[in-house]
Order: C-alpha cells, then sequence, then structure tokens
C-alpha cells in the first residue's frame, strides 16, 4: 500500500541507496524531498529524482571540506530545531579578488529548509522569502525596499558553486554560477540570485554572531574578527547620540551649578583702593601698591572704575606675586562721553572695566599700575586730578575646572562618533561603493 | 451528518469530507470517482505515488486569520525539479487552496475575472507587471507541470490531465497570483505566503525523530 492511502504512517526517518559511480552505501534525510544528493565517498552529484540515479556532475577538485557543521547534526532555533543536509562551498570574484563563503542548508520536515552562509567567522541566518522587493534608491545609492525597509545595494557579483555535499531539493551542479546582488539594512541583508535569464530568487538573511550559531548546535564557533561584515550591525549604533546627549545635559547642570555657585559665593575682596592721576605731575606715572593676601586656588576679578568728565583714561595693570615674580598683564581703556544736540541728550564709552584673571594660586601680591591720560588743552575741565578706584575680589568657584571638564567631558561622543564612521568606512570598504572599487555599476560582476 | 456512498469498484463506504464535492477518491481500490447526483462513477485509478514527504494529510486541521479549515482533498503536481501539493480546503466553509511547495505554504482562492491574460506560450515575459484588484504583479515564473495524482474531494473534476502551464505572480506586499490554463479562459488564484507556524495545524503526519 502506498504512503498516501495509509497516510497514518510515519515516513521512514531515512532512505538508503547505493552511489552509482562507486557503490557507496548513501543516506537520504530529507524524506522524499531531495532533487539532488551528493556521494560521501566520490562526492559526485546524483539525480535523487531518477530512478537510476544518474550522474549530474563530478568535483574535479582534490581537497574535501570538511564543514563546520557536520551533515546530520540538529541545531536548536527559536522556530524549531533544524537539521544540517547540505553543504556547499561558493566562490565569486569582485575587482580581481576571489572571495569563497560556505552554505549550510538546513531542514525541517514541517517548517522546511533555512540556510546558513559563513565568510571569515561571519554567520547569516537566510530564508527564502516569497514577496518581491521593489526597486528603490537610497540617497545617492540604488536599493530595495520590502515591507517598509530600506536596503542599499551592497554589492553585485557572480557565484560559482565549487563545492557540493549532502542533498538539496533543487538541482546542483558544479561549476553552476548565478548572478547575485546583495542590499543591506543591518542587520538585515536581502539577496537575488539570478540562475539563466529569467529564475530571480530573493532571500533575506540576519547577520548572527558566531556565539548565536554556536549556541545552537553546541558547538564551539570562533568570533569574528578583524574585519566588517556586510550586514554586521554597527557596534558603535546609537553610542555617539547617547553620548552627545549626555554630553548636553551634563553641559546644562554643569553651567546652572556655575551660575548658582558664582551668585551665592560671597566673593573675597582682597584689594579696594582709590586713586588719583595729578594731571600736574609730568612723565612716568607707574607706581606700584601695597602688598595684600590671597588665600586658596582660582580667580581674581579685577575691577576697575574712574570718574571721567568728557575724558578718557587709559590703565596698564599688572599683579605680580610677590614670591614667585609671576605677573598677570592687562590693560583697560575707560571713557565716557556725554552732551547734547538735536536729538537730545547722549552719552558713550564705559567709565567702568572688568577682567578675570585665572589660575591665581594663594600668595603675596601687588599691583602695578600704569595710568595715562591724553594731554588735554582745556586742562580746566580735569580740575586737579582724576579719580580711579580698583577693586580685586577672590572668584567663587574656580571656574578653571569648569573649562578643563567641558574638553575631557566632549571626548566620549567624539570618539563614538569617529569610531562608528569608521565601522561604516570598513563595511562599505568592501562594497561596490568603496574607494578602490572599479566601477559603482550594479552590473559589475559580469567580469568573471 | 456525514454523507456516505458507496465505490461503484470495490463496494467500500466512501466518507465525504466536502459535502459539495464534486469528485473523490476511494481510500482502499484508489479509484477516481465522479458524482453524478447520489451516484458515483469511477473514472480512473490514482497511479502510484511516490515518496510523499507533505506534513498535511486528508483530515489536517488548522486555521488561518481567525477561520478554521480542514483539509479534504490535493491535487499533487510534478515537475522538472520535483513537486508540489495543492490542499484543497474548506476554509470557513468555502473552497480554498493551501499550497505546500518545498514546505513553503500559501493559502489562495480562485478569483473569478474576466480579464484577458497573456498567452500562455508567446505572452508571457519575466518581469512584465500585470495589475490585478489595485496590486502590481510581477510574473516571476512559467512553470510547465505534470498533473501526478489527486485524493480526497475535489470542487470540480480533475484527472487524466496532461501537462498544464502556469504563470506565477507576485508583488512587494507578500501577494501572489496563479493563472492556471488547464482551463479556457484560464483561472486565476490569489494568494498570500504564510508560515507553517501560521497555520496552526493539528492532525498533521509524523516523522519518525521529528517534534512537531
Amino acid at each position: 500500500m502506498s504512503e498516501l492511502v495509509n497516510p497514518g504512517a510515519a515516513v521512514p526517518k531515512v532512505k538508503g541507496l547505493n552511489c552509482p559511480g562507486c557503490g557507496a552505501a548513501m543516506t537520504v534525510r530529507s524524506l522524499g524531498r531531495a532533487v539532488s544528493i551528493v556521494c560521501p565517498s566520490c562526492l559526485r552529484v546524483l539525480d535523487a529524482l531518477d530512478q537510476n540515479h544518474k550522474i549530474i556532475s563530478t568535483y574535479e577538485g582534490k581537497q574535501r571540506i570538511i564543514p563546520v557543521i557536520p551533515l546530520g547534526k540538529r541545531g536548536k532555533f527559536p522556530d524549531g530545531e533544524f537539521e544540517c543536509i547540505g553543504f556547499q562551498e561558493r566562490k565569486s570574484m569582485v575587482d580581481g579578488t576571489v572571495y569563497s563563503w560556505q552554505e549550510y542548508l538546513l531542514f525541517n520536515p514541517y517548517k522546511g529548509y533555512k540556510y546558513l552562509t559563513l565568510y571569515a567567522n561571519h554567520w547569516n541566518e537566510v530564508k527564502s522569502i516569497y514577496a518581491l522587493p521593489k526597486e528603490q534608491n537610497v540617497g545617492s545609492k540604488p536599493g530595495v525596499m520590502l515591507a517598509g525597509q530600506q536596503y542599499a545595494h551592497f554589492q553585485a557579483a557572480t557565484a560559482k558553486t565549487t563545492y557540493i555535499f549532502g542533498e538539496f531539493p533543487w538541482q546542483v551542479r558544479h561549476g553552476e554560477t548565478a548572478h547575485t546582488n546583495d542590499y543591506i539594512a543591518p542587520p538585515l541583508m536581502l539577496s537575488s540570485e539570478t540562475y539563466g535569464k529569467d529564475e530571480i530568487t530573493w532571500s533575506q538573511g540576519v547577520y548572527r554572531p558566531a556565539s548565536y550559531i554556536g549556541a545552537a548546535f553546541s558547538l564551539e564557533l570562533p568570533e569574528a574578527t578583524g574585519s566588517v561584515f556586510a550586514n554586521q550591525p554597527n557596534p558603535h549604533y546609537g553610542k555617539p547620540s547617547k553620548a552627545w546627549l549626555w554630553y548636553l545635559g551634563t553641559l546644562v547642570i554643569m553651567v546652572l551649578m556655575a551660575t548658582v555657585l558664582v551668585g551665592f559665593t560671597n566673593a573675597d575682596k582682597v584689594f579696594d583702593r582709590s586713586f588719583v592721576i595729578d594731571h600736574n605731575q609730568a612723565g612716568d606715572k607707574a607706581f606700584v601698591t601695597d602688598t595684600f593676601q590671597i588665600k586658596g586656588h582660582g580667580t581674581l576679578d579685577v575691577e576697575m572704575r574712574a570718574t571721567l568728565d568728557n575724558d578718557e583714561a587709559f590703565l596698564g595693570v599688572t599683579l605680580i606675586n610677590e614670591q614667585t615674580g609671576h605677573a598677570w598683564e592687562f590693560s583697560k581703556s575707560l571713557s565716557y562721553y556725554y552732551g547734547s544736540d538735536e536729538d537730545g541728550t547722549w552719552s558713550e564709552g564705559k567709565s567702568n572695566a572688568a577682567i578675570t584673571l585665572s589660575g591665581v594660586p594663594a600668595g603675596t601680591y601687588y599691583f602695578r599700575i600704569d595710568p595715562d591720560m591724553e594731554a588735554k588743552p582745556e586742562a580746566a575741565d580735569r580740575a586737579s586730578g582724576t579719580n580711579y578706584h580698583i577693586i580685586a575680589r577672590r572668584g567663587g568657584v574656580g571656574l578653571d575646572l569648569f573649562w578643563i571638564a567641558l574638553v575631557l567631558l566632549i571626548i566620549p561622543p567624539i570618539w563614538y562618533s569617529i569610531q562608528k564612521a569608521n565601522f561604516e568606512t570598513r563595511r562599505w570598504l568592501e562594497s561596490d561603493y568603496g574607494p578602490d572599487s572599479s566601477s559603482s555599476d550594479s552590473s559589475s560582476g559580469d567580469d568573471d | 451528518m456525514q454523507l456516505t456512498a458507496t465505490c461503484p469498484n470495490c463496494g467500500s463506504e466512501i466518507t465525504f469530507r466536502y459535502q459539495a464535492a464534486v469528485q473523490t477518491t476511494c481510500e482502499f481500490c484508489k479509484s477516481i470517482l465522479v458524482r453524478h447526483d447520489k451516484d458515483l462513477e469511477a473514472v480512473g485509478v490514482t497511479g502510484e505515488w511516490p515518496l510523499d514527504p507533505s506534513p498535511i494529510m486528508l483530515g489536517t486541521r488548522g486555521s488561518y486569520k481567525s477561520e478554521s479549515f480542514e483539509v479534504v482533498g490535493r491535487i499533487l503536481y510534478g515537475y522538472e525539479l520535483g513537486g508540489w501539493n495543492e490542499w484543497h480546503i474548506i476554509l470557513g466553509g468555502k473552497s480554498a487552496w493551501l499550497s505546500d511547495a518545498q514546505l513553503e505554504y500559501a493559502i489562495s482562492r480562485r478569483w473569478e475575472n474576466k480579464t484577458h491574460w497573456p498567452d500562455p506560450k508567446t505572452g508571457g515575459n519575466i518581469g512584465m507587471e500585470l495589475p490585478i484588484e489595485g496590486t502590481t504583479f510581477r510574473l516571476t515564473s512559467i512553470t510547465q507541470a505534470k498533473y501526478i495524482g489527486v485524493e480526497g474531494d475535489l470542487p470540480f473534476e480533475y484527472w487524466d490531465k496532461a501537462a498544464v502551464t502556469y504563470f506565477d505572480l507576485r508583488s512587494s506586499e507578500g501577494k501572489f497570483a496563479t493563472i492556471d490554463y488547464s482551463e479556457t479562459p484560464p483561472v486565476v488564484y490569489l494568494g498570500e505566503s504564510c508560515t507553517f507556524d501560521d497555520l496552526q495545524m493539528t492532525g498533521l503526519r509524523e516523522f519518525d525523530g521529528w517534534k512537531r
């Protein structure tokens, strides 16, 4: 009685047959679905549908390849258990370089097939898809659209099958070539394969770290290092924006704290004196003040005020540390003019000025002051002299630290941004759009 | 109440799963039986079937988009690179099809239309666009299929068929359409692919060493 009219009967797990080429015993794992099967002994590809299992192609190479996942081994995936039933090595030539990768065919009698691809320890879990992606540019690159997701074109190539092992639900033969196009949206990849003129098949891959595949099959698999795969997720993805956000947040908090601290701290007045510029005195008016103490470490705010009546004064000031001789030199021009015309009264200039000196350590200090005023013909206006006032206050908060922190804190976001960009550069280096690519044309794979 | 009849060839009792079945097969002598009112006429015999790997069987139940279905019949097709099953299902009380092509599943329904379709021999170019009900489909493959066999209850007579041309069309949203040139004018089926887990099937075939 056939299988059909006795449908309750379980289909035998495996079916045995013998290779017509070398006579070796073979095992069929995919339960009547195999179209091509490879003799494990002589590596000939046989027609599984043909009663005599006629030979389809013969392996011309000498080397046997040991698959990383042995045939017959089952792996546990979130969507079920799958058995490794087929293995292929394929090669493609891109810009004169030959790339070879491996493809593992996995099978479950209820859920169907999936593939794993392996290149330089980079894995992809791949399923064929039924929907037909729509062509749509991604920025300046050609691309496709599927289910609302854009995929950028990465590479066109011609893939050639160079090694076959196990069984397949379609016809495989050594040397068979297919035109491939890869489109990426990490961690996803869409690939099209065109056989001959007509048939286009599409598949969708998800990048998997070696540890994921290793866990599924209970195998120790080496992790990919040193290279970036087409659809490998950028490990720095999202980090720069997060770091920039942190930076901005910290900045706001720091500015607020600095403002509050500066505003509320009682600035310690260390120097407060009035002087007079004697207009009758000729020559150099420079002099030094008495010494005064500054405690702690931080900034020093120096304020200068002059009593000016349609006049201007120039103050050259040097703060000198008595012990070390270290000097901070600065100068300010003060002026104040006023009057009235047809538009009313007017005034211009500023009779006071302030400066903040940073990094002033504790110690004994004095000022050297060099006041200067231009000679004025109508000297009567100035009376006997011009008064000015100098006040020095210890800054409440050392804002130097603030500036240092600002510079240090900007390093992580910049570093992450560079890392992320570097990774993308390395990714696209291998594509048709890298700097060394002879052509960015999507049909550049023709040259195989 | 179950609808039953007697096989005119071997006398076995035939139980219909689909009340409106036009054709069925005898599970014992493998006769293909066509229904005329209450009588059944044996019109042929299902040939030797190849090893059948589909996990679906007559009587398998499941659900699709919250409508339940039961598998009542099937047509098995073959082409140069294997075969596929079109399972006849009663989905929400209506006739529909569940295809298993290398374990890629799809549900489709017959689409009544008056459109002019391309000529099966000369009119099909891979990649050509065909709009159906506001969706743009593209022709992805032209298959010459052989009728291999039938089983169970079908909504029409289908036996002793020669090679049939199929146009397969797909859309970017995952919908598909099949133009079946076995009749004139051709019959069009519209459907959607789905996963095994989507269908929540029970009463499946068991495979030694495999859990569902």
